[in-house]
């Protein structure tokens, strides 16, 4: 048996695959701590051949970590589980972008996906409700008609899931046109524990690379003399591990230099960056002695750090160690 | 800002010592560098087996040893040497062709002066010495003998050195030649003999040989340091073993 489960502060949506068919079960209230909310997706698991996926609104390196060793226990990112579940549910959906509307009492998440070349990128944004609440049924619709047209008009959504007990009732009036305006709308609790159980259950073959906000998306790297040419682009970072696991490093010749260099470059909009690290080398050693370690690492999804070591010259030399590091944000 | 160069290979755990020039190296771009460096001990003595050996297992450039055998001329062995890996640039490697080249055509006895200063670059006065003296035409070269002289002076014969340095004079008319015989016989003490060779050089000489002295003081006075603090840093260690010992 492979359970999905999607926790949503204390409701928890389950969908479950015995090998023939996937069934959606209902609703039940949860534990909001982690070791509790373990202890319940145990209970669920009754054979140890039994697996689960569960859904966080973001993945750390502490979950991974904490479930390498487990065989049939996996975190999976809202987003991803979202791609998921559109793949394997609406074929015909990629021809243009897919939206999601996620509401709950005290929350409200808009997430879209869509596809670049031969790559799915998401989108993720926490809407901030208003301070007062929305204490009427007008208040809601209003509210919500506010950001269906914020968040889907002028682009190309052909689809929508609106998920959440908070879209229960009959409040939509003006956002329910708003919303079903040339697009497919469905509504629904289970699409992120669905799409956590088929990721597991039914793994597809996929061509296309699923870029969330978990994945860091940048090459990095310098310009070098590198197999008989100059100022070859060579990198140090590549985009497509998830940020906690992104680092990398080059070791360099450097004689006298000012200031290096690196590039940045997203790997779908093509958007470029430049980061100028004034090292200020002076020749202290003969020339082309002097080797110093280039590292990058990310700090989350949007920070970054670049540190310079001086490693000295092999056996010849010992290095001093680090000499410049800076921290910076991404876009 | 000078070109930045790619490091491409790993620091290897094992250490590779070249005892022609007493280098330990551990990365390709040391045996770059040593290469730059001592070029002529690597056209001269070719490309050992150990060192092939060590930098396709230990620098796990194995590409180089495949390839090696199809290589058939030294030339070529040593251009994929230079050439296999980041380090070079091309615009280099064409000129150490082009040395490597010029090496290639010099006649038995060049070569033995060319290797024989190398030797003396490194102070390496005895071997420098045995290149030179297998070379033929040492009799008529001043600067062959010149630097012969320089061999011996490190050594202490000072009076095979006072001779060719005056034989190097007598061929080459160079007045570095004579001052340095000039030198010897001052240490000799035969300053008499000086001022009646030097004749209207002698307050010229006289005034160099002054400053050289004060050159020679403040060296000793340096080496005297650096000693000492090599000794305090052996002594530092020894009393930190003790403590360790003591804390054990």
């Amino acid at each position: 048996m492979i359970y999905g489960f999607d926790f949503t502060d204390n409701i928890c949506y389950i969908s479950s695959y015995d090998g023939d068919e996937t069934k959606e079960l209902p609703a039940c209230p949860c534990p909001i701590e982690i070791e509790e909310r373990m202890a319940f997706i145990n209970d669920y698991r009754k054979d140890t051949q039994d697996a689960a996926v569960i859904t966080v609104e973001t993945l750390t390196k502490e979950l991974v970590d904490a479930v390498e060793k487990e065989k049939n226990l996996t975190f999976l990112s809202k987003e991803e589980a979202f791609v998921e579940y559109v793949l394997q549910n609406e074929k015909g959906v990629w021809q243009r972008n897919t939206a999601v509307f996620e509401f709950h009492k005290g929350s409200f998440c808009f997430y879209a996906a869509g596809r670049r070349g031969k790559t799915i990128m998401t989108e993720k944004e926490d809407i901030m409700l208003p301070e007062k609440g929305l204490n009427s049924a007008r208040e809601k619709d209003k509210f919500f008609t506010k950001w269906v047209a914020e968040k889907l008009n002028h682009r190309q959504i052909s689809t929508v899931y609106l998920i959440g007990e908070e879209f229960e009732g009959e409040w939509m009036e003006l956002s329910l046109a708003s919303v079903c305006h040339g697009r497919r709308v469905f509504m629904g609790n289970h699409l992120f524990s669905t799409g956590a159980m088929l990721w597991k259950a039914k793994p597809l073959e996929k061509k296309d690379k699923v870029m969330t906000g978990d994945y860091h998306p940048y090459y990095w790297g310098i310009r070098a003399f590198h197999q008989g040419k100059k100022d070859v682009f060579v990198p140090i970072i590549q985009p497509g591990s998830l940020w906690f696991h992104t680092e990398g490093r080059i070791d360099v010749l450097m004689d006298e230099c000012e200031e290096l260099e690196i590039e940045g470059m997203h790997s779908i909009s093509r958007q470029e960056m430049k980061l100028t690290m004034p090292l200020g080398l002076r020749q202290e050693h003969p020339t082309r002695t002097s080797k110093y370690r280039i590292t990058m690492r990310c700090t989350g999804t949007k920070g970054m750090v670049a540190a310079v070591y001086d490693i000295g010259f092999g056996a010849s030399r010992k290095g001093t160690g680090l000499i410049y590091q800076e921290e910076f944000k991404l876009p | 800002m000078g070109q930045i160069i790619l490091c491409e290979t790993k620091e290897a755990e094992r250490t590779y010592e070249f005892t022609s020039f007493h280098q330990t190296i551990s990365t390709y771009e040391e045996l770059c560098f040593c290469i730059r460096e001592h070029f002529l001990f690597f056209v001269e003595e070719g490309i050992s087996k150990e060192l092939l050996q060590w930098i396709a297992n230990d620098l796990e450039i194995r590409d180089l040893e495949q390839e090696w055998a199809k290589l058939s001329t030294p030339r070529e062995k040593f251009q994929k040497l230079i050439s296999c890996r980041n380090y070079f640039l091309p615009q280099e490697i064409s000129v150490l062709m082009k040395k490597y080249d010029r090496y290639e055509r010099m006649t038995d006895s060049e070569r033995k002066v060319r290797l024989g200063d190398e030797y003396l670059k490194q102070k390496r006065y005895e071997k420098a010495l045995k290149q030179y003296r297998m070379s033929d035409t040492r009799e008529e070269d001043g600067r062959t003998l010149y630097n012969m002289a320089v061999c011996y002076a490190h050594q202490w014969d000072f009076e095979t050195a006072k001779g060719l340095f005056f034989k190097s004079y007598q061929l080459t008319k160079r007045k570095r030649a004579l001052e340095a015989y000039f030198s010897i016989l001052m240490f000799q003490g035969e300053f008499a003999s000086v001022k009646i060779m030097a004749g209207t050089d002698y307050p010229a000489f006289m005034k160099k040989w002054e400053t050289w002295k004060q050159q020679w003081k403040q060296h000793s006075l340096e080496q005297k340091k650096t000693e000492n603090n090599q000794y305090k840093k052996q002594k530092l260690k020894q009393w930190k073993r003790e403590y360790r010992k003591e804390m054990e």
